[in-house]
């Protein structure tokens, strides 16, 4: 790549203004460090992952709202975590944390556990036990 | 907290190393660092999966760049983990107050100066740590072009992550670098050693050898997982390659830099030939990705796409295996 193919894809890039370091080679063939604005084909890429993140959100929240899961699974999509990776970040096994995704049995655990799963999840524990009231399917 | 340089790097592990070489008065530029550590590889892992999706990696392992550094040059790297946040945090004030800038890993998804499309749970991500203002921490993140600061709760959750790889708290520094050392045996022994790594792998997953395995299997792919999976697989590999911080083309372009580096340091012409071919390389590893994310946006599901991007994996595992076979006798 030269330097003066370092693509400035500004549009829809996630960089945010943020430049990425690319290496190129200049004028005289040699490497240097060039910044980039963004890059189409990494953006849409980026935009595919995200887009795979939304719809996982998308389909915890309907569930929940069903009822047909606990609003714990819900939360726990808005972090891109899986039942394992809650379990590590709460401390417990992966099974109880599966046990307390259904709906049943989340709405009696006490605050003392809850508690684990707000901290874990960075959220106030009384956001726990809602469901936002738009269709919201951004991460946190 | 000044005199901590910050440079603007391509890649997390070996941006992190060569700064804080660099503090310590052994300045290597980051290719450099990113050849004699090894960090060039290939491997596709379809049983090793994240999100459902197999490991294609064009790097070594994590970790590694640090690792070849320290046996190459003699240097011995502290390395501390911790059980309890609290306790890290505390040692980690204790490094920068006495004014020393330390390696930390982290994961990525804590990190509040991230973009925020950019934050996923990955933990082997690695910033230099130079200073303290109040709560906030000063950071070298070679991933940004300044400086950023972030703030004491947000550094202490992305360094105490879980999951995959968790960095339980790492921080890292060397105990102290040569001086004026002679750095042709590490250049030439490193060469060797991702050379032989790239074409001499007795097994079909890795180097050169698993690329052209992934085309073999890339080209199934539409059958086998149905067109939306298929798709979803093609696009992250493309991730692997361009967004991962790589410096561009998985890594190929900067380690062409690290082959003319060490070309003109060695005064060997091999080198430099062999910088200009995985130069070109990298340009068609570029052309992957441009059709990869295609395939991506368009949508379209005629297995020509996978064909042709099978086609040229193919013809980078071809030019890799004559570059790396030349590279393991050139020096």
């Amino acid at each position: 790549m030269k330097t003066g193919d370092v693509p400035q894809d500004r549009e829809q890039s996630f960089y945010s203004g943020h430049q990425r370091a690319c290496y190129a080679v200049d004028e005289q063939g040699r490497y240097v460090v060039v910044g980039s604005l963004g890059w189409e084909p990494e953006n849409i890429v980026n935009g595919q992952a995200n887009d795979a993140v939304r719809a996982e959100i998308a389909v915890a929240l309907g569930r929940a709202r069903r009822g047909e899961t606990s609003t714990l699974a819900y939360h726990m999509a808005r972090r891109q975590m899986d039942s394992s990776m809650l379990a590590a970040y709460s401390g417990t096994w992966r099974l109880r944390v599966w046990w307390h995704l259904r709906p049943q049995v989340f709405c009696r655990l006490p605050d003392k556990v809850l508690q684990r799963y707000a901290e874990a999840l960075q959220l106030p524990l009384a956001e726990l036990r809602l469901l936002p009231a738009e269709d919201d399917c951004e991460r946190l | 907290m000044s005199g901590f340089e910050h440079r603007h790097a391509g890649h997390c592990e070996s941006g992190t190393v060569a700064a804080l070489l660099r503090h310590q008065g052994l300045d290597l530029s980051e290719p450099m660092v990113f050849g004699i550590g090894g960090g060039l590889f290939f491997l596709h892992l379809p049983w090793l999966r994240m999100g459902g999706i197999p490991l294609t990696s064009y790097r070594d392992a994590p970790r590694a760049i640090i690792k070849n550094i320290g046996k190459r040059f003699g240097i011995r790297w502290t390395q501390h983990r911790y059980r309890d946040p609290a306790s890290g945090m505390r040692a980690l004030n204790a490094f920068v107050d006495s004014g020393r800038p330390v390696g930390v890993q982290t994961s990525v998804y804590w990190l509040p100066y991230f973009p925020v499309e950019m934050r996923f749970h990955f933990n082997g991500h690695n910033l230099v740590v130079y200073g303290r203002e109040g709560a906030d921490y000063l950071i070298s993140d070679p991933m940004a072009e300044m400086p950023v600061t972030c703030a004491a709760e947000d550094l202490q959750r992305a360094r105490f992550a879980k999951g995959v790889f968790a960095p339980r708290g790492l921080t890292y520094y060397p105990e102290g670098v040569p001086r004026d050392p002679d750095i042709r045996p590490a250049v030439r022994d490193a060469i060797r050693a991702t050379a032989r790594r790239m074409v001499d792998m007795p097994v079909p997953m890795f180097g050169t050898r698993g690329i052209g395995w992934l085309a073999r299997r890339l080209e199934r792919w539409p059958e086998k997982l149905g067109a939306e999976k298929a798709r979803k697989w093609v696009g992250s590999i493309v991730r692997m390659q361009e967004e991962i911080g790589t410096g561009g083309a998985g890594f190929r372009f900067i380690y062409a830099a690290f082959l003319q580096e060490a070309g003109d340091l060695l005064n060997n012409a091999a080198l430099r030939e062999c910088a200009i071919e995985l130069t070109a390389t990298g340009d068609r590893w570029r052309d992957f990705a441009v059709q990869g994310a295609q395939l991506v946006k368009n949508k379209r599901d005629d297995s020509e796409v996978y064909a042709k991007l099978a086609t040229i994996l193919r013809e980078c595992a071809d030019r890799e295996q004559e570059i790396f076979t030349r590279l393991k006798t050139a020096v």
